[in-house]
């Protein structure tokens, strides 16, 4: 290659990787937005696990259980007092109202077992988030505590965003806790064609269940709505329903219910005779939870008790309990590991080591993009598994620069050594890029939560570091083609065969 | 390592490794049968807690540090101890949320309450300030995590068996599914050893020591293959042979490895600062290292040295079997 030839290429590498590590890492206010429009960097809108942005908690209290601060503050100062008093039966930390607990506290028994059977049912449609972690546990035996991660991303979690996205994503919490949480039996409902006092659309003794297939999150060109199969009951039925409905006066809209909670509405206008069709809604988080919650139903698994709405729900979102500021602290972790990596390839392999430090970087740019675009949740432990793609990457890198030192020291010229040592650790290289990329990808694939997101993450590392294995083999040709000693680029030494 | 002759200190190896599972596992045990659990579980993983919630009014309480001071002073009176604590807000203030391990005494936890309860209001009774103590009973994903991910680690153990199979030797393949169980095993009887709460983290790095032993197993076996190719290298004893593909792949083996560690090591010294203690940050980055040196012994130390009779052994059965012919 020639020397302006290769100058130019590495100039627009090196031009292309500093402009990307610029968006990937600095945040700026959009110059001519009067300080109102932000740019958040890549790294401060990636989405950060619990350990390092905190937990959402709350506790689901069912109708007619409250706690003891709330039944204490609810005391009348009036002659009330007493039949307020009178009307709970107090449990550990909670009052129950006796009217729900029966006669003789008959119905306790019954409420236990549907709070129990109700935190199993919500732990599985919390499962289906996908979240890093979550915990749900039935508390005191009457109430629910759920914890989710918020899923901040820094800026989020730093507020410093002035978009209004944390509050977005606080109200996305507190909306996917409230319909996680709907309880009771899905139906379809109509104020005007709808039959008998909840306004039932379907035949009363039907099992509902078994007029659909699926629900399903669905999102194409900005487009979200959750899509809906039916089965061929379901579509005979349903074309009926829909043209009832679009025919009528005033409610042309299908209300979706779960208990006596409405979940989500279609708005017909005329009758729909295909086997599926697409409920739009704003946003994916929505699309979701709405498709886990109806999906869920039609399994049978619901919830037995009614939680109240997002109104009577209260939200904390905890400090994270790796401290304040362990976002922080973990991306200057990694940054001094970054640069750890860089300064010993420079030391020890001179302008190898620049070539190195491409590398590295690019790396380090499809770490943080892959985190951002696949949307997967930065922990600790997904940090550790993408610095293991590095050092996977650096280790093979290192290793083929110490085999072709060797190979220098056998009297080869520089470009012969190159390929000797490529050559000698191409199987090796291979098969064990092969097997690492097989392997996390089945604990992507199998795995769940945080560990799948592990799996997942080193899935991305261990294709890029195979990537970029080669690409420094490429950028060694480009770089070195300037240089006139090609041995001093490497910081190795030729040995000098003596004469036999 | 050039002085260490490793094929002949399999028997010392296989000491090494059995006393570690050996007491690992009866650690385990007997805390399972004294503690009411096997490891020491996390948070994400406990199957029952107890919580003390402490809601305290922004008119009263300004510093959340102020009502740590109070809070952590009547536990410490009553000699009980939270393992963990997180804070936020709510809309009338603040509140601390103090977990408590399952066998916690519920009286102490019930009189803590009652005290911080007076301190916190100051003999005003109309404060919002309140305490409440309550039990948990978790309902376990975490249980569903652990057969997943166990599921996925044996599909991930036979599928490099069946690579080493076809790619390497019916030996090699052996040996490098034995790196992986007994990396494991040894993985696993150390987290019970050591105590270091078991969360989904130390889940996931189960699957890195996996990895890690794959990688050097990679290694490992590639310089025998490669090696095997020389002349010299065949007319070798096993013993010896053993010796140079160790010598030789060491280096290679050591690249990822010191680089894992010394990722976890930084993280764990950094978020030690953010978190002030070190406990916090201790128990995901100190399984990363646990599993990550389990690997390298594992692979670097006790699988060569039993792969040298692995060959042999296969060796004879491959001669044996050439006889009949």
């Amino acid at each position: 290659m020639g020397k302006i030839k290769s100058a130019i290429l590495t100039a627009i590498i090196v031009a292309a990787i500093a402009v990307l590590a610029f968006f990937a890492t600095v945040s700026y206010t959009v110059p001519g937005s009067d300080g109102v429009k932000k740019f958040n960097s890549f790294l401060t809108s990636i989405s950060l696990g619990g350990d390092l942005t905190g937990e959402a908690v709350s506790v689901l209290y069912p109708k007619g259980v409250i706690s003891d601060a709330d039944y204490r503050s609810g005391i009348p100062s009036d002659d009330t007092a007493d039949k307020y008093k009178d009307k709970y039966e107090q449990f550990g930390s909670v009052w129950i109202e006796k009217e729900v607990l029966g006669e003789n506290d008959e119905n306790k028994e019954t409420l236990l077992n549907n709070v129990k059977h109700d935190a199993e049912m919500l732990s599985k449609r919390l499962g289906e988030k996908g979240y890093s972690a979550y915990s749900v546990a039935v508390r005191d035996d009457f109430t629910i505590a759920v914890t989710v991660p918020t899923g901040f991303s820094y800026s989020e979690y730093a507020d410093t965003d002035y978009s209004g996205s944390r509050s977005d994503k606080e109200t996305a919490i507190r909306n996917t806790l409230t319909y996680l949480s709907f309880g009771g039996e899905l139906s379809l409902r109509n104020s005007e064609v709808g039959i008998g006092h909840d306004n039932i659309l379907t035949p009363i003794t039907a099992d509902v269940n078994s007029y659909f297939k699926s629900f399903k999150k669905f999102t194409r060109a900005g487009n979200v709505a959750v899509r809906v199969d039916l089965t061929s009951d379901g579509k005979a039925l349903f074309e009926s329903i829909s043209a009832k409905v679009s025919a009528a006066s005033n409610d042309k809209a299908v209300g979706f219910y779960i208990g006596d909670s409405q979940l989500i509405s279609l708005k017909l206008e005329e009758s729909v005779s295909e086997e599926s069709f697409f409920i739009t809604v704003p946003d994916e988080r929505t699309a979701q939870d709405y498709a886990i919650v109806l999906q869920s139903c039609i399994k049978g698994e619901t919830l037995a008790l009614d939680y109240g709405s997002a109104n009577d729900l209260e939200v904390v979102y905890a400090s994270a309990s790796l401290g304040s500021h362990a976002a922080i602290f973990l991306f200057c972790s990694m940054f001094a590991l970054v640069l750890a990596a860089i300064v010993y390839s420079a030391v020890r392999y001179r302008l190898l080591g620049f070539v190195n430090a491409i590398t590295i970087l690019a790396y380090s740019l499809t770490v943080i993009v892959a985190l951002l675009l696949i949307n997967i949740e930065l922990t600790v432990a997904v940090a550790i598994f993408a610095m293991a793609g590095l050092a996977l990457l650096c280790g093979a890198n290192f290793v083929v620069f110490e085999k072709v030192r060797g190979e220098t020291l056998k009297g080869k010229t520089m470009q012969s050594a190159v390929k000797a040592g490529y050559k000698g650790l191409l199987k090796a290289i291979l098969e064990l890029h092969v097997v690492l990329v097989a392997v996390s990808l089945i604990i992507a694939l199998v795995g769940v939560g945080e560990v799948a997101a592990c799996g997942l993450i080193f899935f991305i590392a261990s294709l890029a570091s195979y990537i970029l294995y080669w690409f420094t083999r490429f950028m060694w040709f480009v770089v070195s083609s300037t240089v006139r000693d090609k041995f001093a680029f490497c910081g190795f030494k030729r040995e000098e065969l003596e004469d036999d | 390592m050039t002085k260490l002759k490793l094929s002949s200190k399999m028997h010392l190896f296989i000491i090494i490794s059995v006393a570690i599972a050996v007491i690992g596992f009866a650690v385990g045990t007997v805390f399972h049968f004294v503690g009411g659990a096997f490891f020491n579980y996390g948070d994400e993983l406990k199957p029952e807690y107890k919580t003390v919630e402490i809601n305290y009014a922004y008119v009263d309480y300004s510093d959340e540090a102020d009502v740590y001071e109070i809070c952590d002073g009547i536990f410490g009176k009553l000699g009980v101890s939270y393992y963990e604590t997180v804070s936020g807000d709510t809309s009338e203030g603040g509140k601390i949320i103090c977990k408590f391990s399952g066998s916690t005494d519920s009286d102490k936890l019930i009189q803590a309450v009652t005290e911080i309860e007076t301190a916190l209001r100051g003999g005003n009774d109309s404060t919002l300030s309140n305490a409440s103590v309550h039990s948990d009973v978790a309902e376990l994903n975490g249980g569903k995590v652990l057969t997943y991910v166990s599921i996925a680690l044996a599909s991930a153990v036979v599928l490099q068996f069946l690579y080493f199979l076809i790619r390497y030797s019916v030996t090699m393949a052996f040996s490098a599914a034995l790196a992986n169980i007994h990396n494991l095993v040894i993985y696993t009887a150390l987290l019970a050893l050591t105590r270091i709460p078991v969360g989904i983290s130390a889940v996931a790095f189960g699957a890195l020591t996996v990895l890690v032993t794959m990688i050097a197993c990679g290694f490992v076996f590639d310089r025998y293959r490669r090696n095997f190719k020389k002349e010299s290298f065949i007319k070798l004893d096993k013993d010896e042979q053993t010796e140079v593909c160790v010598r030789e792949s060491f280096i290679s083996v050591l690249y990822p490895v010191v680089g894992i560690a010394a990722a976890a090591v930084v993280i764990f010294v950094m978020l030690s600062i953010s978190a002030m203690s070190a406990l916090t940050v201790l128990a995901p980055v100190a399984a990363a290292l646990i599993g990550v040196a389990s690997a390298l012994y594992g692979t670097l130390f006790f699988t060569p040295s039993v792969y040298t009779r692995i060959k042999l052994i296969g060796d004879k059965v491959a001669a044996g079997s050439k006889n009949k012919k």
